[in-house]
């Protein structure tokens, strides 16, 4: 019987149940629809590419656990029994998914994995435009060093990044008339007690010595760095953030080659700090420019008769046993 | 007459009071330690009608659980107390926009504004009709509002000024997203109060500034020549 189908269990006539796709196939999906609008049709992940929109998938679907656990920490059984109703839930269901499928095309175009540390950060925000969650997949300051080496216009054979503290020595040494390679002398005197960091450097070296750089990281920069930042990070990560502002320095200091990478979307992906102002700036400047300072509300005070009779509309009282401790 | 006090105001802490002849004070916020929260309204905590409490974030609510213990009356939205108190408290009041409710004299109406976590902002009137807007962490207000006296509203960063440090690495353009997304810029603070900008207005507060994307001169100086009457900066300490 051409076209019957059977069910595993034998049973004739009864069309068999697609199975509905994971999160993750659905992932894939999306990613693969924006790659091939994007690259063409036609074009095919590669195998590596497809590893990597996998890495980003359990990237992101881990971030968003994480964040649903932080959010309903502490909550009643009962209260977690609704919790993924809640339209402020970190579930995939609650994410731009559109949003996500592109972002995450540019990264793996980029070979960036999310499963790399300090690669890439999915970091979810509230969009109340949208009321979805923009999933941020900020690049760390390990995949910015991986992309900037891999789409430099000359690539580096090496680059050093080192803290410098108040205990070490260190001397710059610039190119100048008798001193060809540009270069430094660093010693660490007391290894096992450096004291403070002072200040940080990268060394980028090149076939022809003659371009090696050393790029200095100074105590403003840190503060600068530190400033942009929540404090309280700092506070936790003190050497990694101060090494982690030597590496955004130093790689800042690098051409990218256009002829290597589409420098549009590594400036996207590199730069898109800034698109995220502008994205934000456009989204309430729609929102402000349509819904605000339109609907009337008002209210008038209650005559003597109601408010003695207390007629008012009560509030609910959120009556539990006693808070413990009062 | 209806008046308004600014104790605290910014992502330090929120804290303010509102008053008529003849009235319990109501107090707005309650974003700070309970002891400075005692000292800046005299120790007279037990004497006030109730606090309005506008979302959960500490700022403004964090001495909630201590009024509520000394009896005093809060009211903020639902899913808000419950992010304060999960266990609730019996003054611990949920109110829901756009239902006005009685706290003694005063007659109050909330309604939703535009911030990453639920929030709402009041509509104040006294016995005698004075009415009081206070609008705080929001991108925008959806709103428009009649006859009002005293005008309290966010007015949290200026766009240049945010761009400015955004462009030369000041800023973290992420937090400044979320400050575009969750916060009035003074742009919009001004479209606002423009529409109240009639008798029988009489003074506008600006509040929560924040630290470096503002300017507190220029903001005022930009608002008194839209609305035409006194401008007040609410800071920390300070009692317009």
């Amino acid at each position: 019987m051409s076209g019957d189908v059977t069910k595993s269990n034998g049973t004739p006539g009864q069309a068999l149940a697609k199975p509905k796709a994971t999160l993750s196939e659905r992932f894939l999906a999306d990613v693969e629809r924006q790659f091939m609008a994007e690259m063409g049709r036609g074009v095919q992940f590669t195998a590596l590419e497809q590893r990597l929109v996998q890495h980003m998938y359990l990237s992101v679907d881990q971030a968003l656990k994480a964040a649903e656990e932080k959010r309903t920490k502490g909550w009643t059984e009962e209260k977690l029994a609704a919790a993924a109703d809640d339209p402020r839930a970190f579930t995939w269901h609650h994410v731009d998914r559109q949003k996500l499928a592109l972002d995450t095309v540019h990264r793996v175009s980029l070979g960036l994995d999310a499963l790399i540390p300090n690669h890439i950060w999915p970091i979810a925000y509230f969009n109340s435009a949208k009321g979805l969650y923009d999933i941020d997949l900020r690049v760390g300051y390990i995949g910015r060093d991986y992309v900037t080496r891999r789409f430099a216009l000359e690539e580096p054979l090496s680059i050093a990044y080192e803290l410098v503290y108040s205990t070490d020595t260190f001397k710059a040494l610039p190119r100048s008339s008798s001193r060809e390679v540009e270069g430094y002398e660093f010693e660490i005197t007391s290894p096992f007690d450096r004291g403070d960091i002072v200040g940080g450097f990268g060394y980028i070296t090149y076939d022809d010595p003659r371009k090696n750089r050393l790029v200095l990281v100074t105590q403003r920069d840190f503060k600068r760095s530190q400033a942009a930042s929540k404090s309280d990070f700092w506070a936790k990560n003190d050497v990694e953030m101060h090494l982690k502002t030597v590496y955004h320095r130093v790689v800042g200091k690098m051409t990218l080659d256009p002829a290597k990478v589409n420098v549009e979307v590594l400036a996207s992906v590199l730069e898109d700090d800034r698109d995220a102002v502008d994205v934000a700036h456009v989204e309430v400047e729609v929102a402000h420019r349509n819904v605000a300072n339109r609907q009337l509300v008002d209210v008038q005070p209650p005559t003597a008769d109601v408010e003695s009779a207390g007629e008012a509309t009560e509030p609910e009282s959120l009556f539990a046993e006693a808070t413990p401790g009062f | 007459m209806l008046a308004f006090e600014a104790f605290a105001s910014g992502s330090a802490g929120n804290l303010y009071r509102v008053t008529a002849d003849g009235h319990p004070p109501l107090l707005i916020e309650a974003g700070v330690a309970y002891k400075a929260l005692q000292r800046a309204v005299g120790f007279g905590v037990t004497q006030v009608a109730g606090c309005l409490v506008s979302h959960a974030h500490l700022d403004h609510s964090r001495a909630v659980e201590y009024l509520v213990a000394q009896a005093v009356p809060v009211y903020t939205g639902r899913e808000t107390a419950e992010a304060i108190l999960e266990r609730g408290h019996h003054n611990l009041h949920a109110v829901d926009a756009g239902q006005e409710f009685q706290i003694g004299p005063w007659t109050v109406l909330p309604f939703d504004l535009v911030h990453d976590v639920p929030c709402l902002g009041f509509l104040v009137v006294s016995r005698a009709g004075e009415k009081l807007l206070y609008i705080s962490d929001t991108a925008y207000c959806e709103y428009r509002f009649e006859n009002v006296a005293i005008a309290a509203v966010e007015a949290n960063y200026s766009r240049g000024i945010l761009d400015r440090l955004v462009d030369n690495g000041t800023l973290n353009q992420h937090h400044a997203a979320r400050v575009i997304r969750n916060h009035m810029s003074i742009e919009h603070a001004a479209q606002l109060l423009q529409t109240l900008a009639v008798p029988p207005l009489r003074e506008v507060h600006l509040l929560h500034l924040s630290e470096g994307n503002s300017s507190a001169q220029d903001f005022q100086a930009q608002i008194e020549r839209i609305v035409g009457v006194p401008v007040y900066v609410a800071g920390e300490g300070v009692r317009a």
